[in-house]
């Protein structure tokens, strides 16, 4: 999907930023094609949002260059406002206007349209999120769920080229998260905007995204497909983002490494290296024939899967808590020892980076 | 949650910084800051040379003051301090307390009235109760022609004495009180008054246990604004004859002519003010009461017996009688029976004056306070927070300490215009600033301007700097921002904000009288002479139409608690 090659969608080119004090972005650079969904992924306070005002036109570039299908918006000498960038933004706090009705919040963004167009594009993008029996109505009369869509059709309305979208679901309870990521979801599809995401949720970002950059300190970690950061994790802070994971310590010896929860592999490690290993909670897996025992002390049923709370002889003699995401949930009755192995997928070894 | 509630931070801060009008402020970033700190100069000013009086010997004078009168007005300040924080404690908090946790006949119909007497000057009042219960008054006329007792048969409270001043500024004071700790009783009611009945209280134990010292912060916030209206009132005790630290100033000013000293006396007065509000945060003190529970809702309120419910009817009743009903219809009685006399085209001059420094007033602290509060939005550091801070400092400054500073700083600059004009054109400008109705409204922007700057930060909170960045990436520049989504947002806050200062200036007594122009009277000048000449029906009319014209911000208020459900007072 990367269009490197096009004039087409954002180009990021060595963006660094700094407010008073430390740099809050580090030559960053990004693609993102049109029609593309892009994530920015990570904690808060990482630099993302920064890049997305940057992108909106809100904050002045320092360094870098931003260029929008092949119009530069920003580099250091140009600066493009806002208004000029055809640029939407889904914010979290929905930031519809109070004073306007539903289908006047919508109408506010069609500036340049033909009058006699405005109100059928209005209601056009109105039904595309389901929302046109509440065009007359004022946003404070709507549930968060409804207020966000309204948000979308008002961000879709002018047919931006870039659509930027700051934690869009995190203010909605779980349920209605679910339908209204499913309506932004299918309505981005059915543009042709480069649409770049930011997050701090991982299952939203796999859930929304094309590809996902992981951010940390203002830096691209890793940046690929969902299937590429799930599976191939470059380090322990990008497999963290995913998921839940269990960590364990020890030193390679011989291409392996002793863990509490058996043998790992560490073929590229030369001996004696210290190093984390990294076993997410679905790999490990119930094994009654196994030698390696663990104490059942809660088990939760999750929906998906159930969780085991395991208590383990750690290396130094220590109890080792370990978590376990088993799928077959029906086993109500699991408690006591129980053998224990792991699947070698979800088990990730790094050379430690705080030691020597 | 942490993450949402950390993101969203993060990003307000930052979009602080690139709003709408932020486009203009980097234009101007720096002129914006100046300007705001030019009003803070302005503004704080004549505090400040009032406050540095303090330093400059006056010998004789001052000696003569310290050896006669100035115990004395320090004393009647102090008692009148006391015995007001008592009266609106008792009031306040009481009647707060019975409309919120009981119920019993009018119950709906107190809960707003009760705030009824804020439209009531304290001299107004002052003015009205002496007309009726003094020895020629028609009460105690009645009851000699009654009992045909003479003047040795029979005790009456004397209206005009220190007691009498207590009792006025209670009436009018008390509905800070009652205001402030209502709203607190509603919202702690849901968290903790359930629990601590739960735990075997009764609803009276609970009240003291648990109600009175969760709410003190707002019993004493609601006390402090009391108490500074007392150290500001003058027509009070100046028509009571209790001297006071307010009424030595305009004594030792206009009767000893004597600046300084005023100001000296100005600064004990400001002592005072800076006591009751260092009690108020030493009160607060480090036990910060937090609301642990955010919903709020009406409590079943606890129907009381017969008996009792009549108790508290007329318990809730009686405030408004005599701080509203009482005097509200003594002058239109009075103004009724001198309409003929009174009503003239003269009236009408006081009305106008009043008018014309009300609104410019408003007008001009409204664009001042905006401009403050855009600017603390904008460019948020510590030189706009500085400004801001200063600039509604006047808030909790007696009157008559502004005007004694407005006085002394800007006949300076007069003369300094004046000497620069003739020197460089040969023409004298005169006092264009104390000399003209500038003075006064200088005065009044110090003493008022927090209110508006206070409700423009209110109204400008509601307007998130999200909705600046969507409209901007919606296509719009920052000027149709500013007139298509600020604007209309903020027009509510703005006519509040000017209706507000407009009442204010109307009552205004103190600063108006030492910093008119000659021959400039305004309708609270005309009661106030006209009282002092011992006209009272004759000062009826004026006085009506200041309660009149104060009467909408309060009917504005009640009309806000009637409809607030949940008890919360919209905006």
């Amino acid at each position: 999907m990367t269009t490197k090659d096009t004039m087409n969608g954002i180009h990021v080119e060595n963006v660094s930023h700094r407010y008073d004090g430390p740099p809050v972005l580090q030559d960053m650079s990004l693609d993102v094609g049109s029609r593309e969904i892009l994530t920015l992924l990570g904690p808060s306070g990482c630099g993302k949002t920064t890049m997305l005002r940057l992108l909106a036109g809100l904050e002045d570039l320092q360094e870098g260059r931003i260029t929008v299908d092949g119009r530069v918006l920003a580099d250091g000498v140009v600066n493009v406002p806002p208004e000029e960038r055809s640029v939407s933004l889904l914010f979290q706090d929905f930031a519809l206007f109070p004073h306007l009705t539903v289908i006047n919040n919508v109408i506010f963004g069609l500036k340049g349209w033909p009058s006699s167009e405005r109100r059928a594009r209005a209601l056009h993008v109105l039904d595309q999120v389901g929302m046109t029996d509440f065009a007359d109505v004022y946003p404070h009369q709507l549930s968060g769920g409804q207020q966000q869509r309204v948000a979308l059709a008002r961000a879709r309305g002018p047919r931006p080229r870039i659509m930027l979208m700051d934690e869009p679901f995190s203010n909605l309870d779980t349920t209605l998260r679910r339908q209204v990521r499913d309506i932004v979801l299918w309505v981005l599809q059915n543009s042709v905007s480069a649409t770049i995401m930011v997050t701090h949720d991982s299952e939203e970002a796999m859930f929304m995204s094309d590809r996902i950059a992981v951010v940390n300190e203002g830096r691209i970690v890793q940046m690929g497909t969902p299937d590429e950061l799930y599976g191939n994790p470059v380090n322990s802070f990008v497999l963290g983002m995913f998921g839940e994971v269990n960590r364990m310590e020890g030193h390679v010896l011989a291409g392996h490494i002793e863990t509490p929860l058996g043998q790992v592999c560490a073929p590229n490690l030369p001996d004696g290296t210290p190093a984390e290993v990294l076993v997410r909670a679905e790999g490990v897996r119930l094994d009654p024939g196994s030698s390696i025992v663990g104490e059942v002390m809660t088990s939760r049923m999750l929906g998906r899967a159930r969780l085991l709370h395991l208590d383990l002889e750690g290396s130094d003699g220590g109890p080792l808590h370990v978590h376990a995401r088993i799928r077959d949930i029906d086993r109500t009755g699991i408690k006591g020892e129980v053998g224990l192995s792991l699947d070698d997928q979800h088990v990730f070894v790094f050379p430690r980076t705080d030691v020597k | 949650m942490r993450f949402y509630y950390g993101d969203s931070v993060n990003f307000s801060a930052a979009l602080k910084q690139g709003t709408t009008t932020g486009y203009f402020l980097s234009r101007g970033g720096g002129l914006w800051c100046i300007a705001a700190l030019f009003i803070a100069v302005c503004v704080s000013i004549p505090v400040l040379v009032v406050t540095s009086s303090v330093f400059v010997p006056t010998g004789e004078v001052w000696d003569h003051l310290a050896a006669t009168v100035l115990p004395r007005y320090m004393t009647n300040s102090a008692l009148l301090l006391v015995g007001v924080g008592i009266g609106t404690f008792i009031v306040g908090v009481g009647t707060a307390w019975l409309v919120t946790m009981y119920q019993f006949p009018g119950r709906a119909l107190f809960e707003w009235a009760l705030i009824l007497p804020f439209a009531v000057p304290a001299y107004v009042l002052a003015y009205t109760y002496t007309g009726i219960f003094e020895f020629a008054g028609p009460v105690q006329t009645m009851m000699r022609d009654v009992f045909d007792w003479s003047r040795q048969d029979y005790w009456f409270p004397v209206v005009r004495s220190l007691s009498g001043a207590m009792w006025m500024m209670t009436f009018v004071l008390y509905p800070y009180v009652y205001l402030l700790s209502r709203a607190a009783f509603i919202e702690q009611s849901f968290c903790v008054f359930e629990v601590s009945r739960t735990l075997g209280c009764t609803r009276l134990k609970s009240f003291f246990s648990v109600g009175l010292p969760l709410a003190r912060p707002a019993i004493v916030a609601g006390m402090t604004f009391a108490l500074i209206e007392t150290l500001n009132d003058f027509g009070t005790v100046e028509y009571f004859a209790v001297d006071t630290l307010t009424t030595g100033i305009f004594r030792t000013w206009i009767g000893l002519g004597q600046p300084v000293v005023a100001a000296q006396l100005a600064a004990i007065l400001m002592s005072f003010v800076f006591a009751v509000v260092l009690l108020e945060r030493w009160t607060r003190g480090h036990s910060k009461v937090h609301h642990t529970s955010t919903r709020y809702r009406t409590l079943p309120r606890f129907r009381l017996p017969v008996a009792m419910a009549l108790g508290a009817s007329l318990m809730c009743f009686l405030p408004i009688f005599f701080g509203f009903l009482l005097p509200g219809s003594a002058l239109i009685v009075w103004s009724i029976e001198t309409a003929e006399e009174m009503l003239n085209a003269d009236f009408f001059t006081y009305a106008f004056n009043s008018f014309l420094l009300a609104s410019v007033t408003a007008a001009l602290a409204v664009l001042i306070g905006l401009f403050l509060a855009y600017g603390q939005r904008l460019k948020p550091g510590f030189v706009m927070a500085a400004a801001t801070k200063i600039a509604s400092l006047g808030y909790a400054i007696p009157g008559a300490v502004i005007a004694v500073g407005v006085l002394i700083v800007y006949t300076t600059v007069d003369r300094t215009i004046d000497g620069w004009f003739r020197e460089a054109f040969g023409i004298s400008t005169g006092l264009i600033l104390t000399g003209t109705v500038a003075g006064v409204v200088i005065a009044y922007l110090v003493r008022f301007l927090a209110i508006s700057l206070s409700t423009a930060e209110a109204g400008l909170s509601k307007i998130t700097p999200n909705m600046d960045a969507a409209a901007r990436t919606l296509g719009h520049a920052p000027g149709t921002v500013l007139r298509r989504v600020h604007a209309p947002l903020m027009w509510g806050s703005v006519l509040t904000a000017a209706m507000l200062v407009f009442v204010d200036v109307m009552k205004e007594l103190p600063a108006t009288i030492i910093l008119r122009p000659f021959n400039f009277d305004t309708l609270a000048i005309r009661a106030y002479q006209l009282a002092s000449d011992e006209r009272l029906a004759d000062s009826s009319n004026s006085a009506l139409a200041i309660v009149l014209v104060g009467i909408i911000p309060v009917i504005a208020l009640s009309v806000a608690i009637a409809r607030s459900r949940t008890g919360h007072v919209h905006d």
